[in-house]
């Protein structure tokens, strides 16, 4: 049995402390499901600063509700302070079980990126994407037809549903610039698929390990953290560099539906790429680590 | 090439609902075509419903809902041109037959034959895509038929009776639909009746 925490840092401002709200995901091996308990809150010195690892070897009253589905676990007013990871060396009771805490549904500091929850702050950054050029698949909608969503439509769509927010995330190079845009969609909970989506910008990061990162984590929270079995994403023929990472890290084309989208006075294929969970490379694992 | 049989397409009407909300309760309507465990047949009802109600006239549609009718037998079936892009002058394609006994039958070709032709020359789309369940053979077999080429192979890609199952992403170009036509008016133009007839006549004018 291999049990994970997530959640997210939060202020609380009346009693002067940071509380961890702690989600525990409980996996089966491999990981097909994952079952949400109760989110349980345990108070932790205040003098813990964020972007540090800690031990502890019990993390409080963690109670645990069979069945009870909490669902995303970011909320409106949640303020994120900062990654904290935390170890828990053994539980109560429960013999050496390795707990970790991680606070990566929130945002993941790699070594090249950070990526955390998209805020409706980040739309301006992501109507860019929008407006510029060439096309991209993963901006086109169920007609095949760009969106070219405005600031304020954007800015609802990343405030509005705690369940979308929770499926979209910002990529940050490791100086707080916006780089780039990603997240689920379309996850089919029965079938247990979902589509993936990767932007970056400059179009020339898809060939570095800054798009390595962010296709990592996609992948783990797709196959680890859903326990989907298959991961789609959409490619236009122009996009060859995004084509390129994808095929890096394991996906294989399912075919090319032909002369599907009109761009720029001519005809593009849409190409789409499918990365089933037995498929994963230990290399994708890996990079999470 | 002209077909002429019995059915027809027309648009559809809110006095088909009946008809078409007891398709529904047809374990095979939700099998081959809405079976998606996300929407409830409440929904499901809801959307016919929408679909049905929709006003006449209006320009540029998303979708067009045609029915198969029948002079004889009333209405057989449905077919839906979907997601409609103007922009990108393509759409995608279902067709139900509520008509069991024509299932297996012609009636299921002529008519996406029909529809087809309409989507193409009158709607001047020019590409008409279609998802279709690898178990549902007779459907993907209508669409090789008319030039329809296996562009997708999704593999356990839908849930049904609980079993993950393959889905095929069919696609037409307009140019090869119209290719295949030709090909199709030039194979149909040598064997008219009045050729039939006059070799009958031959054969029986040669025999002793």
């Amino acid at each position: 049995m291999h049990a994970q925490f997530a959640g997210y840092i939060q202020n609380n401002e009346s009693v002067a402390c940071i509380k961890i709200r702690v989600l525990i995901a409980v996996n089966s091996n491999p990981p097909a499901k994952i079952k949400r308990k109760r989110p349980s809150v345990c108070i932790v010195p205040p003098e813990w600063k964020r972007n540090q690892r800690y031990t502890i070897s019990a993390l409080g009253p963690v109670r645990i509700y069979p069945g009870y589905a909490p669902g995303p676990w970011v909320g409106y007013n949640t303020r994120v302070l900062g990654t904290l990871r935390v170890v828990l060396s053994s539980a109560p009771g429960r013999g050496a079980f390795s707990f970790i805490f991680q606070s990566a549904i929130v945002m993941i500091t790699g070594e090249h990126t950070i990526i955390r929850i998209s805020e409706p702050d980040d739309a301006p950054f992501f109507q860019a994407f929008h407006l510029g050029t060439p096309l991209r698949a993963a901006l086109l909608d169920g007609r095949r037809e760009p969106t070219l969503a405005t600031v304020t439509e954007l800015r609802e769509l990343l405030g509005r549903k705690e369940t979308v927010r929770g499926f979209l995330f910002t990529v940050e190079a490791l100086d707080g610039q916006l780089i780039g845009w990603c997240g689920l969609r379309g996850i089919q909970i029965e079938a247990k698929f979902a589509e993936l989506f990767l932007l970056l910008a400059p179009e020339t990061l898809y060939a570095t390990a800054t798009a390595d990162e962010a296709m990592a984590f996609l992948i783990d929270r797709a196959f680890v953290q859903f326990g989907l079995e298959k991961a789609i994403v959409l490619c236009l023929e122009c996009e060859t560099a995004l084509r390129d990472c994808l095929l890096r890290h394991g996906f294989v084309s399912c075919g090319v539906q032909r002369e599907a989208v009109y761009s720029d006075g001519g005809w593009l294929g849409l190409d789409t790429l499918a990365l089933h969970a037995p498929a994963i490379s230990a290399n994708s694992k890996g990079q999470l680590q | 090439m002209s077909i002429t049989t019995d059915s027809f397409i027309r648009r559809a009407e809110r006095d088909d609902l009946d008809t078409v909300l007891s398709w529904m309760e047809d374990p095979e309507f939700q099998f081959f075509l809405y079976g998606e465990p996300a929407q409830s047949p409440r929904l499901l009802r809801e959307r016919i419903i929408a679909m049905l109600g929709r006003s006449p006239g209006a320009t540029m549609p998303s979708a067009v809902y045609l029915l198969i009718d029948s002079r004889s037998e009333g209405l057989l079936g449905m077919i839906s041109l979907q997601n409609i892009s103007w922009r990108n002058r393509s759409c995608s394609i279902d067709v139900y037959l509520g008509a069991r006994h024509r299932r297996n039958g012609m009636t299921a070709g002529v008519a996406v034959y029909r529809a087809i032709v309409y989507a193409f020359d009158e709607l001047n789309l020019h590409r008409i895509g279609a998802l279709i369940y690898a178990f549902n053979r007779a459907s993907w077999r209508i669409f090789e038929r008319v030039g329809a080429v296996r562009e997708l192979t999704l593999t356990r890609h839908v849930l049904r009776d609980g079993e993950l199952h393959d889905a095929y992403g069919y696609g037409l170009l307009r140019s090869e639909f119209n290719a295949a036509r030709v090909r199709e008016s030039a194979a149909a133009a040598k064997i008219s009746l009045d050729a039939m007839v006059a070799a009958l006549a031959e054969a029986a004018e040669a025999a002793p």
